[in-house]
């Protein structure tokens, strides 16, 4: 296991990396962490600050942490890039100690800690026992080297000890380290690790703030070693499951202030900064840059027929979008106050809504899906379109063609839209069996959703197309949409039981208008969306990824906010559920 | 002589006559079986042998000896006969009747009427046999009645046209038949009066198998009488009104094998008619077939032809593919025959003349077809024509990529604007060469270095949109995370495995290769090293479009749009 943290460590980068496991590692040994690694701000050589007793100090102590990624070479101890850790270690002496140093911690002992992902090599060592000891003749501070293998025998004995982790999660963690090239294998053993340790009910706080940062530590060690074999796909999925988990476990904290608490909304955090690490890594590395290129992420997919493809690139698709509502909603956060936040989020937002458009134009599999539960993917990247403001005619084109798609197949016994999910069956559709048709289109979410983005643009003509489709070929399916009820807040996040209720027989044949009235109309009549706890703790993203993740329809409560105001005959003012960009 | 005759006396004495027959006729030279044949006749007249009751004998069994050549010995011998006429008659029909359905089942009638003509009584006597027993000797009365006028021809046109009017279908249909056949000579008035009869059975009867007979024998006395075309025209066409599909076969005959004595007029009647064939018909079909290939290889009929072709394409859901006489002179493409036909259908984008190209195409051993559209077809073209002109192309020939590229850059000469010239080579680069790499890849390649400027240039800019396309394509390879999960690629190769496997059992059910071959199954290795004669084979390959996987849909709905769409008026 040891060998499995240490190659982790290695790899791992200083900034965003290194830094961001080690503050819940300090805590976990019982330091109390006051300075964070922050981008952009001055750091003055302290990358993170703690204070406390470790297990052989009498007294409590100040360690100041300086991190190196990965082994310590001569150009990363004194070379001429920021990074090198002697200029550093000057300005800690020059300027942290003397200046920032918190007032009531001066009269503690100080420890320097060099902390490295890796080893330090021979070639600087005596180097750095010549200043170690120039540096004590001036000051009384004292130095460590936490290197790999003691970060590694840290997080082992404090994360992944036997009490904390039992043998068969560690199995699992093992087993989904070995299989990252089968990505499904591999996330199926992590889900089991994240699932087992995402159950603390009845557990105190403290043991819950534990199993979240083993959560992150584990996902950690997923995605570095999944890097380093060039497939991140399991982590990114491992990054979902254990996002939503690890939602589970802080929502109720939410509210609450305590020490622990604090910890584990900051835990979070750090959970939720690799869960984006990772998405980023996936989009900026697989889908980005091949996104304007035609045909190029169909061929990628390198199936062995049509139907992979058009499997893989819907999800693709709504990963994507996810990426972008993610930027929009951490950009949203992080410029709330400021006058021209609109302006900025949109410029923001624009490459993942180009890369979107650009996805779907140049990859024809994305016309029309051939499963009726990939509407959730198209929701997503449709609510991403929607909210970057400038894509209406886009939007309009896509549905349209959609919708065209789906009649042709219908009238041709084409690939139409359908309720099979078995991939054995799915290779088999369409059939011309007797009852195939209306066994494998008995419901659809798609058509309705369809329905109501028409209604939002006033589109008479896709809705007209909804309502042939409805009557000349499906009139036997259950149009229908999905609403959270009142268990959905106890089984988003987990997925362990079914929740929500439907919305069932939509009635297509009235005229746009009193369609969407009906729809945004049970809205109104379904709360407990805006009652989800990441709703209510402004992490509603949280609830896309929980969709996408355990495919879920998209609560319609997301696009009540592009209704304007003179669409809507209801009396109630319509309640924005996710703040607009530009919405037109 | 004498020792052939014991031979065969001995032979019948031993009940072995006919095998010995056999036997002498498989082993003798001409000259020795014409010996063989007098000495028949000799033992017949003399009363030595029965022999029209010794050939009674014969049946088609096989595995026993040679019918078909012990009977060809009787129809030497049975002129020559001084024999009963009755015996004659049953002996004629029943060797008929064992012969079945083969091609030379009817060789002894004219034996018969050789027999008959002989002396003036026998077509007479046989007559009234015929009349006394109908039912089993009826199918003697057209080659009793044809004996009879050549002894006699007004006697027995006479008799015929009395036939004609009997009761009895049967006996109607074996008497207008043998109106045809009778030789009039120089008897005009006996021509017009027989002509002139059957103008009125037309009129009067229903029966399709007689109708067909009224055309036989109406075109066989125009043969003898060009001057009775006009009768002939209005007889066919009566008769092709009145009747179904026997009569449609009767003209189909004449259309097919008397193609070059058919008189215009009745030619363009003949069409009009033929083009009602239905696709089950496939006898008369072939008829059709052959006058149709004589049609178009003449210059002053090949527009009718081509008329006539149209509309049997057009009419109903007959297949180009069956007449393949008609199909292998288009591809020949001599005088730019296909090429014209190519640019006329797909301008005209009727579905079903569009889809004749295709099967003229499919049918080409050269996979490679070059076609080019027709400059007299394209005078006063504008360019929405034109790249309809080019869909169509790559709508019906998309799977002959090589044939549909030779028609699109054909066009460019006759393109006015560098609009149209960029929409063609948008085609070309997509669907045809993005799909086809290979084949027009290197069909481009050979146009670009040997062609004008324009093709040139349209060539290369094609070739280079598909490097960009495929440089862009660099580095998706090594994207590990899109690759589809390791179960659905078992599954499918589970599902493809089984279907290979019941689709190779039902091939090998229906193959006359695996009749003819045993089947080797190689544990080890990826070939066969086999040496058979020829020291080389020939490497067939195929390609399968890019875009059947990356989006079949688009590829299927662009096709059927290319083939569908029309250029509204």
């Amino acid at each position: 296991m040891k060998l499995i943290i240490r190659q982790y460590l290695a790899s791992l980068k200083e900034r965003g990396e290194l830094d961001a496991i080690l503050p819940d590692l300090l805590s976990e040994l019982g330091l109390n962490v006051y300075s964070r690694p922050g981008r952009g701000t001055r750091q003055d050589g302290v990358d993170v600050a703690a204070v406390g007793k470790l297990e052989d100090d009498d007294t409590d102590k100040v360690y100041l942490f300086s991190i190196k990624s990965g082994d310590l070479t001569r150009p990363g101890w004194d070379g001429n890039t920021p990074q090198a850790l002697r200029p550093s270690l000057n300005e800690i002496r020059d300027t942290y100690i003397p200046n920032r140093l918190p007032v009531e911690h001066r009269d503690k002992e100080i420890v320097i800690c060099i902390c490295l992902g890796g080893e330090i090599r021979e070639e600087v060592r005596q180097q750095i026992e010549g200043y170690i000891r120039q540096f004590n003749c001036e000051r009384s501070v004292t130095f460590q080297k936490w290197n790999g293998d003691k970060l590694a025998d840290v997080i082992q004995s404090k994360f992944l000890r036997e009490e904390l982790l039992p043998e068969e999660s560690r199995s699992q963690l093992r087993k989904a380290l070995a299989l990252l090239d089968e990505p499904e294998a591999s996330y199926r053993y992590f889900a089991d690790l994240i699932r087992s340790l995402g159950t603390v009910e009845g557990k105190e706080d403290k043991e819950q703030l534990t199993a979240l940062r083993q959560m992150n530590i584990c996902l950690w060690i997923l995605y570095a070693w999944a890097r380093d074999v060039d497939n991140v796909e399991s982590a990114y999925l491992s990054g979902e499951i254990t996002l939503l988990h690890g939602w589970n476990i802080t929502k109720a904290h939410a509210e609450k202030s305590t020490k622990v608490s604090n910890s584990t909304k900051e835990t979070f955090q750090s959970l939720l900064f690799t869960y984006h690490q990772i998405s980023y890594y996936f989009l900026t590395k697989t889908v980005l840059p091949f996104a304007d290129r035609q045909h190029a992420l169909s061929v990628a997919v390198g199936g062995s027929c049509d139907l992979d493809i058009n499997l893989r690139m819907f999800d693709i698709l709504g990963r994507l979008a996810l990426g972008g509502l993610w930027t929009y909603y951490l950009l949203f956060g992080l410029l709330e106050n400021e006058a021209d936040t609109r302006e900025e989020i949109t410029e923001k937002l624009t490459p993942y809504a180009t890369a979107v458009k650009r996805l779907i134009f140049n990859n024809p599999t994305l016309f029309l899906p051939i499963k009726d539960s990939q509407v959730i993917d198209i929701s997503i990247a449709v609510l991403l379109l929607m909210i970057e403001g400038h894509s209406k005619s886009e939007i309009k084109s896509w549905l349209d063609e959609l919708m065209q798609r789906a009649i042709f197949c219908h009238r041709a016994n084409g690939k139409y839209p359908c309720n099979i999910e078995s991939y054995a069956d799915l290779l088999d559709h369409p059939r011309r069996d007797e009852n195939y048709l209306t066994e494998n289109t008995c419901g659809s979410v798609l058509y309705p959703m369809v329905g109501l983005w028409a209604s939002l643009y006033g589109d008479e003509q896709i809705f007209e197309q909804v309502k042939t489709i409805k009557s000349d070929h499906l009139q036997h399916c259950n149009f229908q949409l999905w609403f959270p009820d009142d268990t959905s807040e106890q089984h988003s996040y987990t997925n362990i039981e079914d929740h929500g209720a439907v919305l069932s027989d939509v009635d297509i044949s009235q005229p746009l208008k009193a369609f969407a009235d009906q729809i945004f109309g049970e809205c109104d009549h379904s709360p407990q969306c805006k009652e989800l706890s990441a709703f209510k703790y402004g992490v509603w993203p949280l609830i896309l990824v929980a969709c996408r993740h355990y495919r879920l329809p998209i609560p319609i409560h997301f696009f009540k906010a592009f209704r304007s105001d003179a669409d809507s005959t209801q009396p109630e003012q319509s309640e924005e559920t996710v703040p607009k960009a530009s919405a037109k | 002589m004498n020792n052939l005759q014991d031979k065969l006396v001995q032979a019948h004495r031993d009940n072995r006559f006919l095998d010995t027959v056999y036997e002498l006729s498989i082993r003798l030279s001409e000259k020795e079986k014409r010996d063989l044949t007098h000495a028949l006749v000799a033992l017949h007249n003399t009363s030595t042998v029965d022999v029209v009751a010794a050939f009674s004998m014969l049946r088609n069994v096989p595995g026993d000896h040679d019918f078909s050549l012990t009977r060809h010995i009787l129809e030497d011998v049975l002129p020559e006969l001084n024999a009963d006429v009755l015996s004659v008659m049953k002996c004629v029909i029943l060797l008929t009747d064992e012969a079945g359905q083969d091609l030379a089942a009817y060789t002894l009638i004219e034996p018969y009427i050789e027999f008959c003509s002989r002396r003036p009584s026998r077509p007479h006597e046989a007559i009234e046999l015929i009349q006394k027993d109908a039912s089993s000797l009826i199918d003697l009365l057209s080659p009793t009645l044809i004996a009879g006028a050549r002894r006699n021809v007004v006697v027995y046109v006479q008799k015929a046209l009395e036939f004609v009017n009997h009761s009895d279908i049967e006996i109607k249909k074996r008497a207008t038949f043998s109106l045809g056949r009778i030789q009039y000579q120089t008897k005009n008035i006996l021509v017009n009066m027989v002509i002139n009869f059957l103008e009125g059975t037309v009129d009067q009867e229903d029966d399709d198998s007689l109708l067909g007979n009224i055309i036989r024998s109406t075109f066989d006395i125009y043969r003898q009488n060009p001057r009775t075309v006009s009768h002939a025209v209005s007889i066919f066409d009566g008769a092709l009104k009145k009747g179904a599909e026997i009569a449609l076969n009767a003209a189909s005959e004449v259309f097919g094998f008397h193609t070059d004595d058919i008189p215009p007029s009745l030619l363009n009647m003949l069409l009009k008619h033929l083009v009602n064939v239905r696709p089950e018909h496939k006898g008369t079909l072939d008829n059709i077939d052959f006058g149709l290939e004589k049609l178009l290889t003449t210059e002053n009929t090949q527009d009718a032809a081509i008329a006539f072709l149209e509309q049997l394409l057009t009419n109903g859901d007959i297949e180009i593919g069956v007449l393949d006489s008609a199909t292998r002179l288009l591809l020949k493409n001599k005088n730019g025959l296909l090429n014209r036909l190519m640019t006329r259908w797909f301008f005209g984008g009727g579905q079903a003349l569009c889809h004749a190209i295709e099967q003229i195409v499919k049918l080409s051993h050269d996979k490679n077809l070059i076609l080019a559209a027709d400059p007299d077809e394209l005078t006063n073209t504008d360019s929405i024509r034109l790249i309809f002109l080019a869909r169509k192309a790559i709508g019906y020939l998309f799977f002959y990529p090589v044939t549909a590229t030779s028609i699109l850059l054909s066009l460019v000469p006759f393109v006015k604007d560098e609009q149209t010239i960029s929409k063609i080579t948008e085609l070309i680069f997509e669907p045809l060469l993005l799909n086809h790499p290979g084949e027009v890849g290197g069909y481009l390649e050979e146009r670009s270095n040997a062609d004008t400027s324009d093709i040139k240039a349209i060539s290369q800019e094609a070739i280079q949109a598909y490097e960009k396309y495929i440089e862009d394509m660099r580095g998706v390879e090594k994207l590990s995370e899109h690759r589809p999960p390791v179960t659905h690629h078992e599954v499918f190769i589970r599902r493809y495995s089984c279907q290979i496997r019941q689709i190779m059992c039902e091939a090998e059910k229906q193959s006359v290769m695996m009749q003819l071959v045993k089947k080797s199954v190689l544990l080890y290795g990826t070939k066969s090293i086999n040496y058979i004669g020829e020291p080389y084979a020939q490497n067939k390959r195929m390609e399968i479009p890019r875009l059947h996987n990356i989006d079949p849909f688009s590829l299927d709905y662009m096709l059927r749009t290319f083939r569908h769409e029309k250029i509204r008026t």
